[in-house]
């Protein structure tokens, strides 16, 4: 588990190291090269260590991630409340603690009070409910 | 000293000014009540109140984000003292005998303790700064090319090598921050590079998103993956449980004495911080201890020194940042991306062009230290109110303000995509131990780097030996590569590695 994660972020290391570019390339490729070395070197330190990895959990991680995609997605569309409340709803699924009615009082809540903080006093240029006609 | 001396009186005419005061007492009060929540560091609540100074003239701006830092530093000693929660590495030391201490039910001495030793150790580093930091900007303002990348490397290498956990993983990580330092178009010849299509990216990153990735999305995630973190609290404050005992108040005085000094030399060295300064003083207090069995199990020096010097660590830091433009560690590197993004390039001339912002500036640290000492006595009950609040109706209105506060940056919903992909990135990090910090000192001084590298360069010919011909960078790339050396040394010696970070608690 552990060599499989860290050869993954090797073959990152890689990618860049042949992506660069000629000319101002010159220090992303000293960079990348340097990159590469020490991921190998890390790598090596990782055969000898035995410790593994400790096992990640995918719901969390997933649910805030589609919660903040759909924020980017909605928030030009439906207007910052409907993406505030959806980006609260999806992510506080991630914790098993929350429960339905709280968490939507807790989604419209902040989602209003959130939307008078940015938009009303820092005037932020964004929409508070969706708009009509387009 | 006069002239020194009518500056600073200046700088308070500033810092004093009624909705300075206002800016100053604001940024405190919500940085400290953002910086006790549990599982959110200093630097997360910097960030994630990053975007609301920026409606603010650049003084009031700087003014009010240094009381959000300060605010948000103690806060975060509350919450390892009480609950053990550290946010990050620094209060991570003060963990070790605050939180002992709260469970033999002496946490009021400990908080008490925390903010009268914060406050002096502050003062001290303060006073140090007023006369040093324009000194140092005399120096500096002769530093060329040549110096300015010497200097950077040796900050770069020290916070590299230096930093808790292994060096190895710190020096990728500084390279990996450089290496990301070079997105957008390139200075010199406005090629774009990395920037794959994307007009969003020829700009480079935007140095905020990737913080609030880094440092907030990606806390959060470690929390709940972790899960459970819903301690519930026992300590009840009195005012009178606060006094430390005669007895307290010698075994202190030393500490923070030690403490003090520890911090003010590692704030002023070059890519060193507050987490260094904390660790130093705490293992040398340790060693000169007469009883040093009691360290671990509520020592009351344990917690003295490592505030006392974390305090005039950041103080002082800020000597380097302002005056050459060179941040020690992650939070100076952001209260610099702050500044340029006001439009202020911090360097040499800063003293000089803007006295109104600097002296402000000291003044306002010295005021905010006073606000917090103030606040913080009193309202020990509200903060505790504030640590009750369960996680999991917190972190969801935490994302929110992050993601609304990335957008207002630059109106940019591609920008929010970056932030969550620091924040993936930034996660995957934790659980491989890469620490975060010198990536971001990486990104932010890449630009420069390239810059000065290129023109020294371009004035030495393509002859590397003008680096050798100026003193100061000379001594500065000496010591950078010792540090390699040692570096690799020392890993070869013991493969034994500590990692110490135990302050994300991975089970």
């Amino acid at each position: 588990m552990t060599v499989a994660l860290f050869a993954l972020l090797e073959s990152f290391d890689y990618g860049f190291g042949t992506l660069t570019r000629p000319g101002p390339g010159f220090l992303p490729m000293v960079y990348s090269g340097l990159m590469a070395l020490l991921g190998l070197a890390i790598l090596l330190g990782a055969w000898r260590d035995d410790r593994r990895l400790p096992g990640t959990r995918v719901w969390p991680v997933l649910s805030v991630t589609v919660a903040l995609l759909s924020w980017i997605w909605l928030v030009p569309r439906a207007g910052f409340f409907v993406a505030t409340v959806t980006l609260i709803v999806i992510s506080a699924t991630a914790h098993t603690g929350s429960r339905p009615l709280p968490v939507l009082i807790l989604a419209v809540v902040s989602a209003i009070l959130g939307g008078l903080l940015f938009i009303w006093v820092f005037g932020v240029p964004l929409p508070m409910w969706w708009q009509f006609g387009d | 000293m006069t002239e020194t001396i009518a500056n600073l009186m200046h700088g308070f005419s500033v810092a004093l000014a009624p909705h300075m005061l206002m800016y100053c007492l604001i940024g405190a009060t919500i940085g400290m009540g953002i910086g006790v929540l549990p599982g959110v560091g200093a630097l997360a609540t910097i960030s994630i109140l990053l975007p609301f100074t920026f409606k603010l003239d650049p003084t009031g701006g700087m003014i009010m984000l240094a009381g959000i830092f300060y605010g948000a530093q103690y806060g975060g000693s509350v919450a390892s003292i009480l609950l053990n929660l550290p946010g990050t590495a620094s209060t991570a030391v003060t963990a070790l005998d605050g939180y002992p201490m709260t469970q033999q039910g002496r946490a009021g001495v400990a908080l008490f303790v925390t903010t009268i030793v914060s406050f002096i150790g502050g003062s001290i580093a303060i006073v140090v700064m007023v006369v040093l930091a324009p000194l140092v900007a005399s120096v500096a303002s002769q530093f060329g090319s040549t110096e300015y990348f010497a200097v950077m490397a040796l900050a770069l290498v020290a916070a590299a090598t230096l930093s808790p956990g292994s060096p190895l993983n710190g020096v990728a990580m500084v390279v990996f921050g450089l290496l990301l330092g070079t997105v957008g178009a390139d200075a010199t010849t406005g090629f774009y590079r990395f920037a794959f299509g994307r007009m969003e990216l020829v700009d480079g990153l935007n140095l905020i998103a990737v913080v609030m990735g880094l440092f907030g999305i990606s806390e959060i995630l470690v929390n709940l993956v972790t899960g459970g973190q819903s301690r519930t609290i026992r300590a009840r404050i009195t005012l009178r449980s606060m006094l430390p005992t005669r007895e307290d108040t010698r075994r202190i005085i030393g500490p923070t004495m030690r403490g003090t000094l520890v911090g003010v030399v590692t704030g002023i060295l070059p890519g060193l911080g507050p987490q260094v300064a904390s660790f130093v003083s705490y293992a040398t207090e340790k060693k000169l201890s007469r009883h040093p069995e009691e360290f671990g199990h509520g020592a009351i020096e344990g917690v003295a020194a490592p505030e006392a010097s974390n305090n005039a660590s950041v103080q002082a830091a800020f000597i380097p940042t302002l005056t050459l433009g060179i941040p020690g560690d992650a939070v100076m590197a952001v209260m610099m991306g702050a500044l340029m993004l006001h439009g202020i390039l911090p360097g040499p001339g800063l003293i000089t062009n803007q006295p109104d912002l600097f002296w402000g500036l000291v003044a306002s640290f010295w005021v905010g230290n006073v606000i917090l000492l103030a606040l913080n006595i009193p309202l020990i009950g509200i903060w505790l109110q504030i640590l009750r609040v369960p996680y999991h109706m917190l972190y969801p209105v935490v994302l929110m303000l992050i993601s609304t506060g990335v957008y207002s940056i630059r109106n940019s919903g591609f920008d929010v995509g970056i932030a969550l992909f620091f924040g993936l990135v930034g996660y995957g990090m934790t659980l491989l131990r890469l620490p975060a910090a010198p990536l971001l000192l990486g990104l932010v001084l890449g630009p420069l780097v390239e810059e000065h590298l290129r023109r020294a360069m371009i004035i030495g010919r393509g002859d590397l030996m003008i680096f050798a011909e100026s003193p100061i960078s000379l001594i500065s790339l000496t010591g950078a590569a010792a540090l390699v050396l040692l570096m690799a040394r020392a890993g070869l010696r013991t493969r034994e590695r500590i990692d110490n970070p135990p302050d994300k608690k991975i089970c």
